[in-house]
């Protein structure tokens, strides 16, 4: 005897007779499930893709939360994921079915880093993974940018002048005070003069 | 409650004298010399239609409120010709490049090697801001990604860009010649119009040459001046 779930729509057929799982059965039922449901995110996916490029994108996201339908949070994940075209039914046995997981991926932009890091566990990945691979690849580019430093703004603090005479007599003390104000940072260029 | 959230939003958009609220969202209008930037946000409590001016609720009615939100949210919506990522600490290079550079202006821009900043200073263009021959045209290249999008290219004004924090966001080019850049948590939208301007340099890779190739325009060709022969001008760089 069968025991019929219905759920959604969609018919769930359970053997009521049986005490025992019918393993083959039980894999083959949950597995076309599992596929149906990176199926469903990836509609969900293509319909943002084919949105995305429209004016009233921004008003889509409004009236979603509005009626309930999607939360914002959610809304900004789907298209996340959309951005990404790498995301798509050609590397589906590797995605694997939550779209929190498939967000951090979508992240990574760089196909190579992507196909890579969904390689590593593929569909069995969990959102922990998929948001340290992410961290991973982001820390690498952020690297690049702690290491810039912009070079200090230069101001002119003085010029100064002086008659010839004295300034040949007081040379030794005068180099002297310069070197002492290289020191605290100062730039001094001499004049074409002063030798 | 509402009042308190109204105030923190009035304090926290300083660079706006005149805030809309509308529909559980407000609307921050930047003041000149930001008078190209418009903050979108959520509010939390504020549900009801109105307008500050200078801290102070106008007499506005809820349709004039509705009609000037729909206005402006429509600014934010146009069909998109790109869409990239700035990561928090992109967008800290950048505002702390702009100091440094003592830059007026940005040029996102992308092409086939990816997506670019370049960072200049449009009064060196300005002929009266030519003060001598040693007068210099600087240009400062930033490539942000290496990755290919469609072509865009918008020129951002520097004081409005200093007023957006230092957070990741998703950066949406319209074809409407608008910037909106989104954090995904707050939700906020800061929206920046393209300013429109000629860049000073002209940066290009000649396959004849085989090396990069800059050409700088005179000052004076960004403002012609007229009745006057542009050429026979001496003082080209």
């Amino acid at each position: 005897m069968n025991t019929i779930v219905t759920k959604d729509g969609v018919e769930i057929v359970i053997d009521s007779t049986n005490s025992e799982i019918d393993i083959d059965d039980a894999c083959l039922k949950i597995g076309q499930a599992w596929h149906t449901t990176i199926d469903s995110l990836l509609t969900v996916v293509s319909l943002f893709r084919g949105y995305m490029d429209k004016k009233g994108f921004k008003n889509l996201e409004l009236e979603l939360e509005k009626r309930g339908l999607m939360k914002r949070g959610v809304f900004f994940m789907f298209k996340t994921i959309a951005k990404n075209e790498l995301i798509s039914h050609k590397i589906k046995h590797l995605l694997p079915p939550a779209y929190n997981t498939l967000y951090y991926f979508s992240k990574i932009e760089d196909p190579d880093v992507l196909m890579e890091e969904l390689k590593k566990d593929g569909r069995e990945t969990k959102v922990e993974a998929a948001k340290q691979s992410y961290n991973n690849y982001k820390n690498k580019g952020k690297e690049k940018y702690q290491s810039f430093k912009p070079a200090p703004k230069v101001i002119t603090l003085a010029s100064l002048k002086m008659n010839k005479t004295e300034a040949r007599k007081n040379k030794t003390q005068i180099m002297s005070l310069l070197e002492k104000l290289e020191g605290l940072g100062v730039t001094v260029n001499f004049g074409k003069d002063f030798k | 409650m509402t009042i308190k959230e109204i105030k923190s939003v009035i304090e926290d958009n300083s660079f706006s004298s005149n805030i809309l609220f509308h529909g559980g969202m407000f609307v921050a209008f930047g003041d000149p010399p930001s008078d190209d930037f418009v903050v979108i946000g959520h509010t939390k409590t504020v549900k009801d239609s109105s307008i500050y001016k200078e801290g102070d609720k106008t007499n506005s009615g809820e349709d004039s409120c509705l009609e000037l939100f729909k206005h402006t949210f429509d600014l934010c919506d146009a069909s998109p010709i790109c869409f990239f990522t700035l990561a928090e600490y992109q967008v800290k290079f950048i505002q702390k490049t702009i100091t440094s550079f003592n830059a007026t202006h940005l040029l996102f821009y992308s092409d086939g090697e990816g997506i670019w900043v370049n960072f200049y200073d449009v009064r060196k263009s300005v002929p009266h801001g030519r003060m001598n021959r040693s007068h210099e045209t600087r240009l400062l290249v930033h490539k942000l990604s290496g990755l290919k999008r469609n072509e865009f290219q918008i020129t951002l004004n520097v004081w409005s860009f200093q007023r957006i924090p230092s957070l990741e966001f998703d950066v949406r080019i319209g074809s409407n010649k608008i910037c909106v850049l989104t954090h995904e948590e707050s939700g906020h939208m800061y929206l920046l119009r393209d300013q429109e301007l000629v860049q000073p340099v002209i940066n290009f890779f000649s396959d004849r040459l085989g090396q990069e190739i800059s050409f700088c325009f005179p000052a004076r060709s960004n403002f012609p001046i007229p009745e006057t022969n542009q050429m026979l001008t001496p003082d080209f760089e």
